[in-house]
């Protein structure tokens, strides 16, 4: 089920007003029962998936605390690191690599006639099966203690805010939430509402309005000119933005009235003033994730500078493949890394995070912004050939103005735009939260504008989440 | 809890409020665009003769130069992609609204069976045969506008409105000149042999209509380039299907035969456009009446299509 489709509204009016008429166990029976409806609604067959990984994980990580002798606890890891990952590997990755190995044959010179498998990706695969493995390493590691009840860790994993598109939540973050008995209140549901609306704003007004100039400009590169292209990337940077960043806000917002806190995913990224900067800032809860599992696992920053050097670009790499099966995430993921690596090796006064008012921050701002679009060229792309086509073209087609196709579309697409910068630099400076707090009746002039932006200038065609397929 | 219900209250209240105002507001400025498919339903023209149709009648007919040659109104409100039941819509509803129309000409490939739509919410308010369409093909957007008066304008046909709010959109033609690479691209839809009956059926509804206003109705086909046949199974009896017993078609589709003239396979370009449009003035007048005050002579007139 999409956020942006009319049986979701249906079911989360019906699901709130049931919701606070439980307490209790019953409550979280309801809410994982809810998930599950949830997760079912796209395609029931996939609930066998995910009820599998919840049980595997549930008694491995039993198992792995009850061990002792550190031998075992080592094995128990690496069967549950097995059975995570092997499922991730066979849904995601399988047809990746037989065709790769296919290509590879060829490159030999031999013949190979092996089918790849056409294996469907269960949504939100990605997501359950990082938050099953953090929840593992941190038993392993004994930071935690394991939770016992099959309710709440089932409701752990299959929590439906989150489900499909995340954020990865953290086990130690969020399994004390289920311990305790939450009431609707007053500041909860504002904050909630107001977290949904902005929600809906960033995806079915601007990531939806600039999807539309995107999908027409990116198979057509041929028609337009390098200014026509240029906007195409700025513009899908916002879209990708607005889409997963709107998810994230309604899923927050939705856990914010249910009084659970699932943590923020996005904290204003495109104001980063250095690529490391822009990491704490988009997707943080895989950004923390892979900081935490792997790069600290890799032994971070503490073998020299190349060993650092080394283990950001393998997280890096890992963490494109982490979003597909394909070169392009890799090459996306490859040159963030590499991006990370520059900022290590260049001065650090280049890097410095500035005061707002200073001129130095913009310029700054400005420079890592248009880095970070190159490497959303790549992201979009179908495939390497096509990324570095767009890219050439960028550098050798005209800029004239008048190559620019859908010039309506732009002006739409820029006027949303402005409106978002201008509304994510006020937030960097007044805290959303504090302000509406202090001056509920706000909510009356915000919701009012809200709906009718959505109405003057949302897309209703029930567009997909671009996160919906990592 | 009571406190934030009321506020939540009183936000839709208010959002219903602005709703109604800022779609009056648009409304307002739809009148003030000079864009065709508002200017149709607004007062802005008095047309003696209207040109309807899809992209291919929009980039084919230079109104301009139709009332210059004749020294009476043309106007051209041909629109991309517009299926035949907008087509036939909206020439209904502008015989209706401007008496002024003498002769309807329909460029003919609206009918040939290709899916095609049209936004038409921005005026679905204002034409029952508009909202009728709405409502046959997306329902739910039909309902909507009752609730959004605003949700009108959200719409891609309001958007190009705001780009004439200033100057006539009539002046609006295809610059590029067909290639190689254009006339060897492969076609994405191919044509059907036959126009469906319930086209046909519209377009007896529309000649009917035009026959009690008093409307002469003109079908025509304007050129195509020679590579676009490959596309047409049966080009001739596509004309026969479309024109009827008592329907005159002017097929001019094969008149330009140099690349010069087209900007793609359909689409003539501005030079091609003017050309034609010439051609069609002579043909206009000495068909249909009106009396050429330019003088001008087109050179390949000999070559004009058959009835």
């Amino acid at each position: 089920m999409r956020f942006n489709e009319l049986p979701f509204f249906v079911f989360i009016a019906l699901f709130f007003i049931l919701y606070f008429q439980t307490k209790g166990r019953v409550r979280l029976f309801f809410l994982l029962l809810s998930s599950y409806f949830f997760y079912g609604w796209w395609d029931w067959r996939f609930l066998g998936v995910l009820w599998g990984s919840t049980a595997f994980n549930y008694l491995i990580t039993k198992k792995l605390a009850d061990t002792v002798e550190e031998k075992y606890r080592s094995r128990w890891l690496a069967v549950s690191m097995a059975g995570n990952l092997g499922l991730l590997g066979y849904f995601k990755y399988c047809d990746f690599f037989i065709s790769g190995a296919i290509q590879l044959l060829h490159l030999c010179g031999f013949s190979a006639s092996i089918n790849t498998l056409g294996v469907i990706l269960p949504i939100g695969i990605s997501f359950y099966t990082f938050m099953s493995l953090s929840y593992t390493f941190d038993i392993y590691r004994k930071v935690i203690e394991p939770e016992r009840d099959w309710l709440k860790f089932s409701v752990f994993v299959t929590y439906f805010p989150h489900l499909v598109a995340g954020p990865i939540l953290r086990p130690e973050h969020f399994l004390p939430q289920l311990r305790r008995d939450i009431k609707l209140t007053g500041p909860a549901l504002l904050e909630g509402i107001t977290w949904i609306l902005l929600g809906y704003v960033k995806k079915v007004v601007i990531a939806d309005s600039l999807a539309v100039y995107v999908d027409r400009v990116f198979p057509n590169t041929e028609l337009s000119g390098a200014a026509g292209l240029a906007i195409a990337v700025v513009f899908y940077a916002f879209q990708i933005y607005g889409d997963f960043s709107g998810y994230s806000d309604i899923a927050y917002g939705l856990a914010k009235i249910m009084g659970y806190d699932i943590g923020r995913n996005f904290r204003r990224p495109y104001l980063a003033q250095n690529f490391s900067d822009f990491w704490k800032r988009w997707h943080i809860s895989l950004s923390g994730w892979l900081r935490d599992y792997l790069y600290i696992g890799l032994g971070g920053n503490r073998g020299g500078k190349w060993k650092t050097m080394r283990n950001l670009l393998f997280t890096m790499l890992l963490g494109g493949l982490w979003h597909g099966a394909n070169w392009t995430f890799i090459a996306w993921g490859g040159l963030h890394g590499l991006l990370l690596i520059l900022q290590r090796i260049l001065p650090q006064s280049w890097f410095k995070e500035r005061d707002a008012f200073d001129v130095r921050r913009i310029f700054q701002t400005f420079i890592v912004f248009s880095a970070i679009c190159l490497g959303w060229i790549f992201f979009r792309a179908n495939s390497i050939d096509q990324a570095l086509a767009f890219i050439g073209k960028l550098f050798t087609a005209s800029w004239s103005l008048g190559l620019v196709q859908h010039k309506f579309l732009v002006a739409k697409g820029g006027l949303l735009l402005l409106g978002l910068i201008v509304f994510e630099i006020c937030s960097e400076r007044w805290r959303l939260r504090t302000v509406l707090l202090a001056r509920p009746f706000l909510i009356c002039p915000i919701l009012a504008l809200t709906l009718c932006l959505v109405a003057f200038a949302g897309s209703f065609d029930g567009g997909h989440f671009i996160y919906f397929q990592f | 809890m009571k406190r934030v219900t009321c506020y939540l209250i009183l936000g839709i209240l208010l959002a219903f409020l602005q709703d109604r105002v800022a779609a009056k507001l648009c409304y307002l400025v739809s009148q003030q665009t000079h864009y065709r498919l508002f200017e149709i339903y607004g007062n802005g023209v008095a047309p003696e003769i209207l040109v309807v149709g899809n992209s291919r009648a929009m980039q084919s007919v230079n109104g301009l130069v139709i009332s210059n040659q004749l020294g009476v109104n043309a106007y051209n409100a041909g629109i991309n992609g517009a299926p035949p039941n907008f087509v036939c819509a909206l020439a209904k509803d502008a015989i209706e609204s401007h008496p002024s129309i003498k002769a309807l000409m329909v460029e003919a490939s609206c009918f040939w069976p290709i899916s095609a739509s049209v936004d038409i919410k921005p005026i679905a308010n204002q034409s029952t045969r508009m909202f009728d369409i709405l409502q046959q093909e997306d329902p739910l957007a039909a309902t909507f506008i009752k609730v959004s008066h605003l949700y009108a304008y959200n719409s891609e046909a309001f958007l190009r409105a705001l780009f004439f709010l200033r100057s006539s959109d009539q002046d609006n033609y295809l610059s590029g000149i067909i290639n190689a690479d254009i006339i060897n691209a492969p076609f994405v839809e191919w044509y059907a042999a036959d126009v469906p009956p319930v086209y046909c059926k519209l377009l007896e509804d529309l000649q009917s209509f035009a026959d009690v206003h008093g409307v002469r109705l003109i079908l025509f086909v304007a050129p195509y380039h020679i590579s676009a046949f490959e596309r047409f199974p049966d080009f001739k009896s596509l004309l026969i299907r479309i024109g009827g017993a008592r329907r005159e078609v002017w097929d001019f589709s094969k008149i330009f035969l140099e690349d010069e003239n087209f900007a793609d396979r359909l689409h003539l370009n501005r030079v091609g456009a003017r050309r034609f449009s010439v051609l069609l003035t002579e043909k206009i007048s000495a068909s249909l009446g009106f009396q050429n005050k330019s003088g001008v002579n087109a050179s390949a007139g000999s070559d004009l299509g058959s009835e």
